[in-house]
């Protein structure tokens, strides 16, 4: 790709974000961006530098029965397992997962962002994924195909006196399945159950909380998110 | 305890907690409406919008990277390309109900916003660079979703114009943006 076509690409991935396109030309970027990883990042990068302007707009409280429509909506979807209806209008969210699949490797990986201040640390080999500026991960984390274990790197997590890691595998669709206790620091593996191992797909994640000793007393995240990470195919 | 902040409820949510997308739904909707309305112009098209944008995030909220933009952000953009693509499906001719007696809801607390307000400050900071009409055209499209030929019209300027103003501004904020990110936090 040349130069050239690079700076058009992020002009017309801002007229995309602002929202200036006519309705052929917009529908031909979203199918662009389907398809191209790069552009779809290039349109949420702009979509994320403009959106701080709708802050200016006053709050409109929306009539209290909207909500029981979307829960319904939303967990009914979530369970049914299958979005149709909603499917058509998914464009940024296609573009965003698009965005990550784009970054491509051979195995699934994740990265755990800190929900806190971030230390100044571990960043530089990660500048090829979607890390955001400035924030170092709680750890990184790389799956295999066959999705025997987790291999995890740089696990980093604060814990308090009387909590654990917990780490926790969150499909697309359903609930988060424990994958059990972790070291907060270190280089390690973390097995995957067997009947897990379908569930480690793009979309899914992974995710630490904070936990009481033993781990979650529910099977269910109980105590504080330390970070979430989409997996990617990177 | 304190209360969660936009941030944390996002995070609960990408791990499917249904009370925590309950709290933020109370927290953010009232916001993520306003901007439907604005550009929708119609209360049943932002309704939705606003639906579609919720699924949006009950379903993706796990890609949402902190550190990159705060939760507000994330959920505004969601909000506004909802918004946009009924707009654009609506087709030409079609307009809203242009009602405008909304009954304003009280804005949450400053510091509820406080991490996308420095955000929208150094953007501010950055549009206020460009010049006025420049800025304008901007604004114009980005608050009513209007396309180019509608923005065009709307300030009876010459379509290539417009479409020069845009790319302009376009680059000249991103240039500022990357220039000083965020000061307004420090």
């Amino acid at each position: 790709m040349s130069e050239t076509e690079g700076g058009d690409d992020v002009i017309l991935a801002g007229e995309y974000a602002l929202g200036v396109l006519e309705r052929e030309d917009r529908a031909r970027a979203a199918g662009r961006a389907a398809r191209d990883g790069a552009f779809a990042a290039r349109i949420v990068d702009w979509e994320l530098r403009l959106a701080p302007l709708g802050l200016e707009v006053p709050a409109i409280s929306p009539r209290p029965a909207l909500k029981k429509k979307v829960l319904a909506a939303v967990f009914g979807e979530a369970s049914a397992g299958a979005p149709t209806k909603l499917a058509a209008a998914l464009n940024f969210w296609r573009i965003a997962a698009v965005a990550m699949a784009a970054l491509a490797l051979t195995s699934i990986a994740a990265l755990i962002f800190f929900s806190a201040e971030p230390p100044e640390r571990a960043a530089p080999r990660l500048a090829t994924t979607v890390l955001p500026a400035g924030a170092a991960p709680v750890l990184r984390a790389e799956i295999a195909d066959g999705a025997r274990e987790v291999r995890i790197a740089g696990a980093s997590i604060e814990t308090g006196a009387d909590e654990v890691a917990e780490l926790w595998l969150i499909p697309p669709d359903g609930a988060p399945r424990s994958l059990g206790l972790i070291n907060a620091q270190g280089d390690y593996a973390v097995a995957i159950p067997e009947d897990l191992r379908a569930l480690v797909v793009e979309g899914s994640a992974l995710a630490v909380s904070l936990e009481p000793p033993g781990g979650s007393p529910t099977g269910a995240p109980t105590g504080q998110i330390v970070g979430v990470g989409p997996l990617a195919r990177t | 305890m304190a209360e969660e902040t936009i941030e944390e409820l996002l995070a609960r949510v990408s791990l499917r907690d249904r009370a925590a997308f309950s709290i933020l739904y109370d927290r953010t909707s009232a916001k993520l409406f306003g901007v439907a309305v604005r550009i929708l112009n119609d209360h049943a098209e932002s309704e939705d919008a606003l639906q579609t944008a919720y699924a949006n995030v009950w379903r993706r909220a796990s890609s949402f990277e902190r550190g990159r933009a705060s939760a507000m952000t994330w959920l505004i953009a969601i909000a506004r390309n909802a918004a946009i693509d009924a707009l654009r499906r609506r087709g030409a001719g079609v307009y809203g109900d242009e009602r405008q007696d909304e009954r304003a809801s009280d804005d949450p607390t400053p510091e509820e916003f406080a991490e996308t307000a420095s955000e929208h400050a150094a953007l501010r900071r950055c549009l206020d660079e460009l010049e006025e009409r420049q800025k304008d055209v901007v604004t114009t499209a980005f608050f009513h979703g209007k396309t180019y030929a509608e923005v065009a019209e709307a300030s009876s300027t010459p379509l290539g114009t417009v479409k020069s103003w845009v790319r302009r501004s376009l680059l000249k904020l991103r240039e500022c943006l990357e220039r000083a990110p965020s000061e307004g936090s420090a």
